[in-house]
């Protein structure tokens, strides 16, 4: 479970893209490496919330609101299932 | 798409496009040449930008690195102004040989410096695919009016040598009101002289050549010369002549839509391409300034300064093209879209927005 107080962040060399084609298409891109992710919409969202200035918590409030209809905690556990995969790549950056 | 669904997903690609297995670089190492074509799409012809022998590994490297991340084969044209010109040359194309990732080197050059000495060194690399010369007339008249006296002589002459060498040999005409009607003579030439291919492009008037704007074919010339050319790509095809006219180009497609749904059309008598800014092409400048295509010159950044993935993968300007939403006129919403998207190097030179409608489309 991840602290709601903990402020992520993708590191530098990560850039996010959207492509308006279609249903849109989504990409993580290292500039450095040249790694190419691609991303479903929602994986996108959450990315684009991993600013260095929101804590956890407040990007999980704000996709409770964006998804009021689902149970938060599954909400809870897709967002933690993707902060996990990055860390794993390691494609951030942590803080209190 | 369902907006409740919080499932998340993230799938590590080789490519934007997994699918391609090439990448062609057109690698042009000096602005100098010892021809002044009225129709050219340079301004400058000095050696002020050129890059060290050093600094051209540097580029190199970044090729190579791409292509193997990507896994894609490399096919990389050296030219200028005119490449050999520059001394770096050939120590530039030893280097590029030794690496895996390096597929097919080509040459293009106006063919005028080459002579058996450079045949010599050319034969020593076993990764050179062609060596490609331009003309720009069918008969020395022509040619000359455009390329300086006594170039088409010299072309001729590289031609023969080259082939006499075992060296495959490409014809490039830039076509244009100058010279659109010897095109027919234009491929009896390069039938009689073992050309193995031809490439005939449309003239975009950048550089020296938007001083002449009037040289632009409309668009209903084109329609009659590219009809033109495909009926004698397909006749010369059933003759099993070798020649290869090259057809997958934007606005080729329109000749025949039915033909580009079929998958098993020979190459010799296919037609239409995409253009191939943003999907699996780049142009390097001799200072290192890449641009997205030769002929559509905004600059997106520098192989010395940025890492090649930098530019490829946050290029405004690469975005924006291979978002074909973005097109406007005639080529938005274009059902041919998967085999021409027209080009936006002519819609550039013509109009000011490389996203405006392909000013040649006959549609």
């Amino acid at each position: 479970m991840l602290e709601v107080n903990k402020i992520l962040q993708l590191k530098e060399e990560y850039i996010l893209h959207k492509l308006d084609i279609g249903n849109g298409k989504f990409w993580l891109f290292n500039i450095e490496n040249g790694d190419v992710y691609k991303l479903n919409r929602i994986s996108y969202t959450i990315l684009s919330l991993i600013d260095g200035k929101s804590t956890v918590g407040e990007i999980n409030r704000c996709l409770f609101d964006k998804y009021p209809n689902k149970k938060p905690d599954l909400i809870l556990k897709d967002f933690e299932e993707l902060i996990e995969r990055i860390r794993i790549e390691n494609i951030i950056n942590e803080r209190r | 798409m369902n907006n409740n669904n919080t499932k998340t997903n993230i799938s590590s690609k080789k490519y934007l496009d997994n699918d391609l297995d090439e990448f062609y670089f057109q690698w042009h190492i000096t602005d100098r040449c010892n021809l002044r074509c009225p129709h050219c799409y340079q301004e400058e012809y000095n050696s002020k930008s050129e890059l060290s022998l050093l600094d051209l590994h540097k580029i190199a490297n970044q090729i190579t690195i791409a292509l193997k991340k990507w896994k894609m084969k490399g096919r990389i044209a050296l030219t200028g102004g005119e490449p050999f010109l520059k001394g770096e040359l050939f120590p530039l194309m030893e280097y590029l040989e030794q690496d895996e990732s390096i597929w097919r080197i080509g040459i293009l050059t106006n063919g005028v410096l080459i002579d058996q000495n450079i045949i010599n060194r050319l034969k020593e690399f076993k990764k050179l695919y062609y060596v490609q010369i331009s003309l720009d007339g069918a008969t020395k008249e022509t040619n000359d009016f455009i390329r300086g006296k006594g170039s088409f002589e010299k072309a001729i002459e590289s031609f023969r040598i080259l082939h006499k060498n075992g060296i495959n040999t490409r014809l490039m005409y830039t076509v244009h009101k100058k010279n659109y009607h010897e095109v027919p003579s234009l491929i009896d030439l390069a039938i009689d002289e073992n050309i193995t291919t031809i490439t005939i492009e449309r003239f975009v008037p950048e550089g020296k050549g938007a001083e002449h704007k009037e040289w632009f074919l409309s668009k209903d010339d084109i329609y009659r010369l590219f009809k033109e050319i495909l009926n004698r790509a397909e006749s010369e095809y059933e003759k099993g002549t070798p020649l290869k006219i090259i057809k997958y180009r934007t606005l080729w497609a329109m000749l025949d839509p039915d033909r580009i749904k079929k998958s098993d059309v020979p190459l010799e008598i296919d037609i239409g391409g995409m253009c191939s800014i943003g999907i699996d092409s780049i142009t390097i400048m001799p200072d290192g300034t890449v641009l997205p295509c030769r002929r559509l010159p905004i600059p997106i950044g520098n192989l010395l300064n940025d890492s090649i993935f930098k530019i490829w993968y946050t290029s405004d300007t690469l975005w924006k093209i291979r978002n074909k939403n973005n097109l406007k006129g005639k080529c938005n919403k274009c059902e041919l879209i998967p085999r021409c998207s027209g080009c936006r190097a002519i819609a550039y030179a013509m109009t000011g927005d490389y996203l405006s409608e392909d000013p040649q489309c006959w549609k």
